[in-house]
Parts: C-alpha cells; sequence; structure tokens
C-alpha cells in the first residue's frame, strides 16, 4: 500500500466513516405513538415531508461518510500510479543522458565534448537500462531507455551541436517521462550542457521530477576565450514601401571575451554585395548596437545580411540574415463625400499620396455614393475622407481589409456626424466622436498644437532624424473630441491633452483616425511641409501590415502565406530542409503556383549568443525531489507525489472543500424543516 | 352532588363571588343578551315569614293562621323560564388529552356542562343535557325540578369518549325535537366539516334559538408541540400516519389557524357567540372571563 500513497498511515482514518453513521444511529428520531385527535390537518403534507426528511437524512450521511473518506485519502496522497511504473521493466539502474546540441554547444566542445560525456555517463554496470535524449528547440530520442548501453554509444558518435535554440525544460521533462516508466531502485538523468540560462525559460515550475530520480550535470563550458564576439539582437525592415528614404538596420553587439576589442569591423551585406561598412569598438563583456542607414530602392525581396568580420566571431552567431521586402506601389483607395473639389481635405490627401512621379501609392478616387466593395478588396489602404456613412456592402469589406491586415485611416471633417459614425464603425474605429471643438484664441488665431508624439510609435519613425519633421508649426482650430478610445493607442495628443490620433489593432491590420482632418479649415497641417510625410507614413504602415513575415529563427515556424511551399534552400549554411520548422539559417524561397516566390530568412536563435550560465545547484534545486525517509521514493513534503497525483491530490482537496458546505448547508435546511 | 367529579365547588365558588353573579341571578347569567320575556309568569314557594307592618295583606297565608293563630307571609322566589339545551360532543376525538393522568377534551367539557347546568338550576333556569357522538346517545330534556340536575350529573359522570364526530347530523335531529326556544349550549371539538355544523346551528337560530358555541381544544393540537418522529392514530378512524413534527409544524399551524378562523368568522356569521376553550386553561378561569365578557355586552 505504501507504494499508492505518501502517507497510508491516514488511511486508518477511513474508519471515521462508523462516526456519522453511529451519530445518526444514536441520534436518529425515535417513532413515538401518539393517539390524537385528527390526521386532518397533516394528512396531505405529511408524507411527503417525511419522505423528503428521509431522502435528505439519507444525502446527509452519504455526505458525512464521503467527507470522512475524501478527509483520509486527502491526507494519506494516493499515488495513482505506481512509483516506477507497474507494468515497466524493472532495473537495477535506470539514467537517461540528455545531451544539448543547440547552436551555443559549438563553443563548449562541440561533437567531441559531447560525445565523450556521453560514453562517459552510459558506463553502468550490468542490469541497467540507458537512454539518451538530444535537444536543442526541439527534443528528439536518440536512444531509447534499455538494458543496453550500445545504441547509446553508437549515437554519441552522431552527436554535433546544430544551429537550433535551447529547450532545456522540455528534454528533462521528456527524460523524466521516460524513466517513469520503468521500475529502478535508482533513477537519475545526466545533463549534458553549457546550462544556457535562456535554454530554461520555458520552465514555469508546473512540474518536477519523479521523487528519487537524480539530477546529474555534466557541465560543458569552455574557458571564457581572449575575444568572443556574436550578435545578440537585430531591428531591421521586413516590408516596407518603395519611396527612396532611408531605413535603420540596428543590430546589438557583445564581447563574451576578456579582451577589449578595437574597431571591429561590420558590413551589411544586400543582395550579394557589400553595401555598408562600419566599425565599432567592443570593450569585454559588453554590448554595443551598430545602425546602418540604407535606402532600400529595389522593389521585391532584398537578400540582406549583417556580418561582423572578425576572426573572434563564432561563425554562425556573428551573421544575421534578414529579407527587406519592397513593396513597388500600395493601392490606395481614397472615398471622399463628394468628388473633389479644390481647397477641401479630399484635395489635399489625393494631391498628397499622387503628387507627381515616383510615388509609391497607385491612387483610386471614389465618392461614398460610386465606392464599390471590389474597390476595397483590391486596396492595401482605404482613406474615408469626411464620410460617415457608406453602402453595408463596402463597409463589411473594409472590416475584411482590416483583418486581413489592411489599413483603414479616418479623416473626419465637417460632412461626419458623431451618430452616423458611430452607427457605422464602432466595430472598428479607434474612438467614438463627440463633438466638434472649435480652439481659438480671443486674437482670433488658432492654438491648438500637438503637444505630445509617441516617438516610439512606427508612423513618427522617419520624424527622429534631426531636422525631418516639425509638429510644433501646426495650428489646429478645430478637432474632435472623442469618447470610448480604451482599445486605441494614442500616437499623438493636442496640448489639452485631448488625443489627436488614435490607432487601434483590429484583426491584423491597423484602423487609424486624425481627429482634425487635413481641411485649411480645421487646420494649417495640409500646408506645412510635414503633412505629406505625415500622411504618406500613416498609408505606408497601414500596408505593409498586409505583408508577411519574411525573417525568423531556427525552430520557430514562421507563418508561410496560403498556397506557398518551399522550393528550395540557398543558405550557405543549411542546405536542405524537410519543413519549415527545420530550416536552418540563411535564405530559403518559398513559390505559390504561380510561381510567385517570397525569400525567407532564417537566423540562429538570439538566446544562443546569451552568455549568462545556470548554476548546476539552481537546476538541481528547481526540480529534484526530497526522497522519502522509508527509501520508498516518496517525497514527504508537500507537493511530494508525481505530477499526475498532485492533480488528484488537489481535486480531492477542492472535493472535500465543496463537500463541507454543502453538508453544512442541507443539515441546517434540513433541521429547520 | 357533592361527590360529583364534574362539579368543581372550587370554580362554583369563585363564580359566585364575582360581582357579575348578582346580576345573572336576576337575569339568569347565560340571558345577558335578551331578558326572558316570561318573567313572573309562575312562582315558587320559599319560605314562611312572620307578617310584620307594611306587609301586603294578601300574602298572608291564613291556612296557617287557622292553625296557629299566627300571621306569616308566604314568600316566593322569581324564576326566569329559559330552557338551556347544553349539547355535548362525545365522540372519540374528545377523549383526547396530551397530558397524561390531566383531563382530556371530554373531562374538560363535562364538567363545564355540569357547572353550566348548576347555575341554570340555581336560577330556576331549566337545563336539559344531550350527549351525542355519531348519534345522540342521551337526551334529558330542560326540567326546572333539582332532580333534573341529578339525573344530569349522573349521565355526565357515565359519559365516556367513542364513535365518530357526526354533530350536524345530531344537531338538526335535536333541532326537530326542540319546541320552545331557548339556549343552546355546544360544547365540542367541532372536527368535522364546519360548513356543515354551521348549517345546522343556523338551523337552531332559525327556530329562534339562542346558540352558543364552547369549542374545546387540545392545548397540543393548537400549538402541535410535538418534537420526535411520532406515529399519529386517529382516535375515531384507526388510521396511523408517520409524521416528522420538525417538518410538519409549520404546515400544521397554519392548518389548524384556518380551522379556528373558519370557525370563528362562521359563528359570527349566523350570530352565534363563539369561545375556544383551551383545555390547558383552567376552567373557572376561561369560564368566568366568558361569562364577565358575556355580561358586559347585556
Amino acid at each position: 500500500m505504501s507504494g499508492f500513497f505518501v502517507n497510508p498511515w491516514f488511511l486508518l482514518g477511513l474508519a471515521g466513516v462508523a462516526i456519522p453513521i453511529i451519530i445518526h444511529i444514536l441520534t436518529r428520531d425515535r417513532i413515538r405513538k401518539v393517539a390524537f385527535s385528527t390526521l386532518r390537518f397533516f394528512v396531505q403534507g405529511a408524507r411527503v415531508t417525511l419522505r423528503r426528511k428521509r431522502w435528505a437524512e439519507m444525502i446527509i450521511i452519504a455526505l458525512r461518510v464521503l467527507v470522512c473518506v475524501l478527509a483520509a485519502l486527502t491526507f494519506a496522497r494516493p499515488f495513482l500510479r505506481a512509483r516506477g511504473g507497474a507494468n515497466g521493466p524493472s532495473y537495477s539502474q535506470a539514467r537517461m543522458i540528455v545531451a544539448d546540441v543547440s547552436a551555443s554547444m559549438r563553443r563548449a566542445g562541440g561533437a567531441a565534448a559531447l560525445a565523450a560525456e556521453v560514453r562517459k555517463a552510459a558506463d553502468l554496470p550490468a542490469g541497467s537500462a540507458v537512454g539518451l535524449l538530444a535537444f536543442d528547440h526541439a527534443v528528439r530520442e536518440v536512444a531509447p531507455l534499455e538494458g543496453d548501453a550500445r545504441p547509446v554509444l553508437e549515437a554519441a558518435k552522431s552527436l554535433t551541436p546544430g544551429e537550433g535554440g535551447t529547450d532545456l525544460a522540455a528534454a528533462l521533462k521528456q527524460a523524466n517521462e521516460a524513466l517513469r516508466r520503468v521500475t529502478s531502485s535508482r533513477k537519475d538523468i545526466v545533463v549534458i550542457s553549457d546550462l544556457q540560462r535562456s535554454g530554461f525559460d520555458s520552465y514555469k515550475g508546473d512540474w518536477k521530477l519523479e521523487p528519487g530520480v537524480v539530477l546529474q550535470i555534466a557541465l560543458l563550458a569552455s574557458a571564457p576565450a581572449a575575444a568572443d564576439v556574436g550578435l545578440t539582437d537585430a531591428q531591421v525592415p521586413q516590408s516596407l514601401a518603395l519611396d527612396n528614404q532611408p531605413r535603420a538596420v540596428v543590430v546589438r553587439l557583445v564581447n563574451r571575451g576578456t579582451n577589449d576589442l578595437q574597431d571591429v569591423p561590420i558590413v551589411l551585406r544586400m543582395n550579394d554585395r557589400d553595401v555598408e561598412r562600419q566599425t565599432v569598438r567592443l570593450p569585454a563583456g559588453a554590448s554595443v548596437p551598430a545602425r546602418f542607414w540604407h535606402i532600400f530602392d529595389k522593389a521585391g525581396d532584398n537578400s540582406a545580411e549583417v556580418r561582423v568580420l572578425c576572426d573572434d566571431a563564432d561563425p554562425g552567431g556573428s551573421r544575421y540574415f534578414f529579407n527587406a521586402r519592397v513593396l513597388p506601389e500600395i493601392p490606395v483607395l481614397v472615398v471622399a463625400k463628394t468628388a473633389g473639389g479644390q481647397g477641401g481635405a479630399a484635395f489635399f490627401v489625393e494631391t498628397a499620396l499622387n503628387p507627381g512621379t515616383g510615388t509609391p501609392f497607385a491612387v483610386k478616387a471614389r465618392t461614398a455614393a460610386t465606392v464599390r466593395p471590389e474597390d476595397v478588396v483590391a486596396a492595401s489602404v482605404m482613406v474615408l475622407v469626411d464620410v460617415a456613412t457608406l453602402e453595408p456592402a463596402v463597409v463589411a469589406a473594409a472590416t475584411r481589409l482590416l483583418e486581413r491586415g489592411g489599413g483603414v485611416l479616418f479623416l473626419p471633417g465637417d460632412g461626419v456626424t458623431s451618430e452616423a459614425f458611430w452607427a457605422t464603425w464602432s466595430a472598428v474605429a479607434p474612438c467614438r466622436l463627440k463633438r466638434a471643438m472649435t480652439r481659438r484664441s480671443p486674437e482670433g488665431s488658432a492654438e491648438g498644437t500637438l503637444a505630445k508624439v509617441d516617438q516610439t510609435a512606427s508612423v513618427f519613425e522617419a520624424f527622429q532624424r534631426p531636422h525631418f519633421g516639425d509638429f510644433s508649426t501646426v495650428r489646429f482650430a478645430r478637432y474632435w473630441d472623442v469618447s470610448e478610445s480604451q482599445a486605441s493607442r494614442v500616437l499623438a495628443r493636442y496640448d489639452d491633452g485631448r488625443p489627436a490620433i488614435l490607432e487601434r489593432q483590429v484583426g491584423q491590420g491597423l484602423c487609424t483616425i486624425w481627429l482634425s482632418p487635413p481641411d485649411p479649415a480645421w487646420n494649417n497641417l495640409p500646408l506645412r511641409s510635414i503633412f505629406l510625410p505625415l500622411l504618406h507614413e500613416t498609408v505606408r504602415q497601414s500596408a505593409v501590415h498586409t505583408e508577411w513575415q519574411t525573417t525568423s529563427a531556427v525552430g520557430q515556424t514562421p507563418p508561410l502565406p496560403p498556397g506557398y511551399s518551399l522550393k528550395e534552400s540557398g543558405s550557405t549554411i543549411s542546405k536542405t530542409a524537410a519543413t519549415p520548422t527545420d530550416l536552418g539559417p540563411g535564405f530559403h524561397v518559398l513559390t505559390n503556383t504561380e510561381g510567385q516566390a517570397i525569400c525567407l530568412a532564417i537566423n540562429r536563435p538570439f538566446g544562443e549568443a546569451d552568455g549568462a550560465r545556470l548554476k548546476p545547484e539552481e537546476l538541481k534545486a528547481a526540480l529534484e525531489r526530497p526522497t522519502a525517509p522509508d527509501g520508498s521514493g516518496a517525497a514527504a513534503g508537500p507537493g511530494a507525489s508525481n505530477a499526475g497525483a498532485r492533480e488528484w491530490w488537489w481535486w480531492l482537496a477542492m472535493a472535500l472543500a465543496l463537500l463541507l458546505p454543502a453538508e453544512l448547508w442541507l443539515a441546517n435546511r434540513t433541521a429547520r424543516h | 352532588m357533592a361527590t360529583n367529579r364534574h362539579l368543581d365547588f372550587k370554580v362554583l365558588g369563585r363564580i359566585q363571588s364575582m360581582q357579575l353573579l348578582a346580576r345573572t341571578v336576576v337575569e339568569g347569567f347565560l340571558l345577558g343578551l335578551h331578558r326572558s320575556p316570561y318573567r313572573g309568569f309562575s312562582v315558587e314557594f320559599a319560605e314562611y315569614r312572620q307578617y310584620s307592618p307594611g306587609d301586603e295583606i294578601k300574602h298572608v297565608d291564613w291556612n296557617v293562621y287557622a292553625k296557629t293563630d299566627r300571621y306569616y307571609i308566604k314568600q316566593f322566589e322569581e324564576e326566569t323560564n329559559v330552557a338551556c339545551h347544553v349539547l355535548l360532543d362525545a365522540s372519540a376525538s374528545m377523549g383526547y388529552g396530551s397530558k397524561e393522568g390531566g383531563y382530556t377534551k371530554l373531562d374538560y367539557a363535562a364538567r363545564m356542562a355540569a357547572c353550566l347546568s348548576y347555575f341554570m338550576m340555581g336560577q330556576r333556569d331549566a337545563a336539559g343535557l344531550t350527549v351525542f357522538d355519531d348519534k345522540i346517545r342521551t337526551l334529558l330534556p330542560p326540567r326546572l325540578r333539582q332532580s333534573n340536575l341529578q339525573h344530569i350529573l349522573t349521565e355526565l359522570e357515565g359519559t365516556k369518549p367513542g364513535g365518530e364526530t357526526r354533530i350536524a347530523d345530531c344537531l338538526h335531529r335535536i333541532a326537530e325535537g326542540l319546541k320552545r326556544r331557548g339556549l343552546i349550549v355546544l360544547i365540542s371539538d367541532l372536527l368535522d366539516d364546519p360548513a356543515s355544523i354551521l348549517s345546522a346551528l343556523q338551523h337552531f337560530r332559525f327556530q329562534g334559538h339562542d346558540v352558543i358555541v364552547f369549542h374545546v381544544m387540545d392545548p397540543a393540537e393548537l400549538e402541535f408541540s410535538f418534537d420526535t418522529m411520532t406515529e399519529f392514530t386517529d382516535l375515531e378512524t384507526g388510521e396511523a400516519l408517520l409524521v416528522s413534527p420538525e417538518s410538519m409544524k409549520t404546515h400544521y399551524r397554519e392548518q389548524i389557524g384556518r380551522f379556528l378562523a373558519a370557525c370563528e368568522k362562521g359563528c359570527a356569521g349566523i350570530k352565534a357567540d363563539y369561545k375556544l376553550f383551551n383545555t390547558g386553561t383552567p376552567l373557572e378561569l376561561a369560564l368566568s372571563e366568558y361569562l364577565y365578557r358575556r355580561s358586559r355586552m347585556g
């Protein structure tokens, strides 16, 4: 029995089920016989109430018995499975070897060190069982847990660190499951790893090793080199419009070595040629950013790479691949209340989006009366200038546009009423319009200004550079006061604190509203130089959301567009891949049946460049359980049973906690009637 | 008579000591609402006393004067001439008493009947007794003679509970036999259909009788003060029923309250005087309280 209960002595408490029965027998109603004058006053209700009372009493007794049983079982803490697996094979010792083959292990001795450690760990006396798991971002059973060590030794020869990330927690969990299926008095897990701290991030503390399973750590960590450079982060454009504007490509470098490095060369390669080069200073242990400004002037895919040209750099960890997908033109649908006349908001918007040659926008202008759902489907961005009410089919098409990643820009003016706007667009609008406010000074000049701009918003990215836009010159005479904007992000505010530009994520797309339209009757924005780039950036940012992710990491499944499949692997590191999750670092081409292609860039996970390490004691303290004094392997303290049993323990405790008030309520109710 | 178990002289004494008794002696204590139309119709000899100046000559008994050569005045006692019918329910349900060794409802009712008869006789009213259950067991017509009281008390002495309650049938039969209007005093637990009882009482009212209903109930019947599982047996039908009093109490009290209200309201509707007697209340207190209230009404 001790194999099934942590505290079997508490099962004596089962005798307590007799207590409620005895109490019931002792205190049950003695039937007294009384000759009464008449039964006419209770002959109808008596039978019903008596039957109800007897049922209630039986239920109460059952509840009390159940409470006693549950209390005894809860304190006894049952195992639902016999420890060590009652039906599994039995060995004198069982050991699972967990070998780390993530990219970071390249710096920790590589394949030779791994094989040596595996051979060492697999050396067990006869009658023992040993198995081998290899893990990076995924866990693979290389050799099953069995009495023959030869498969393990054979597999050890082929263990080679790859380019994947690290998921130590998943590997240990799988090893623990394998050990649970066998019976043994000694169970242990040997971890051969560099114990990269980021590899244990997936552990949430929701499970522990089987009681009695011992964790042994074979730490493979090379001594710090004099210089060791790698990339730890990157921010690169993935989808952008063809606008001949410089874009930032930012990477972060780290020097894990002991020596300071001067003039570390970094190069930005674009379409297989170096386009920009710079050097950075890297003190020992420091992490510094490097930024390139590049104009992506070639429409379509641009295979790009940032590479650290340094002899001390980790070959795999010093390159970052990305694909800047430049859209040749963005289809924009401008819907105005009436055909654009001179001087109105629609005029300024259409003119700004299509000022002449070289514009990235393909503008199609429609009025509220003439716009059709097909126009919306064909567009990436829809701009509603002073329009509130549209045909329901058009509104539905706009909603679908947002859900698939497009953009809608509202520019409400005098032609919009708050009621009509909310009635039509409440499902997607960033806010509700309350009233149009007028801001005028006593002298009659417009005095509202933009007081706060969220510089972290990608819309304002182009304005972060010096002399690239001055919002303070814009004066707002009128603007909308709004409500119900909690779900939206405020990109800019007026000087009185009211929102000026709101953005709301709807599905995959962005819905933006300017609360003062570009109309000279409302503001002087269309007459300021900031207007055109602000409108272009707003439309552009809304449009690029429709594009697919073009850069990912090893082991992370990139969201492939529908209809596309992997055509070839053009990487210089990984030549073949069966599924997107197996893709190695480099560029991979996805094609669809129509011959269209997308280039997908895959990189080594940045976590592999992380130099932080777990201490073996930390890992053991997090996962191991103490062994019970009787040697049964069961733990003595709370949470001592395995995960399944612990769940059962919680269920028992919860049932007990529910039954007690139920019994109290029923007993009280029965006594009162 | 002093040994009769139904005559409680303590009760009588307490009632006699009350002020209201003086009034009832003259007019009949049960006649508080109306006076007898036959007052002075007959007189009964009481005693002789010597003549004194001022006495009327016509009251001198000349026969005595002839024998004794002295003047004696013949004195008479006035009497009211109301025939009082005491109707006693002696059904099996009246045999219920919640206190062991204590009064049953029939004991209580019989003592009440004895007291009433005694007073009626004492004030020169004719008292009669009818004992019934599902049929009329005994019928003693109202008589003015003292011997009638003895008969009544003897009958009460031997009355035992039995038989089912069929008040309405019996009352109708009694009503049909009454030729002269008088006072009807019904002493019962009324455990029958209230509508039929009221119909029978209406029969009496129709004949010009004055009707008083003394409703006798045991405290246990009113309060239902049982607390353990009990098997109740109907005294009249013998039917047994297992009841959980805890769960039944509320329902029972609602039912009995409704029954009592129906009786009282029904009696008021036919202008019959209704009084509920709880056998837990001492008879003298309950009776004197009622008489006092009735005298004030007169």
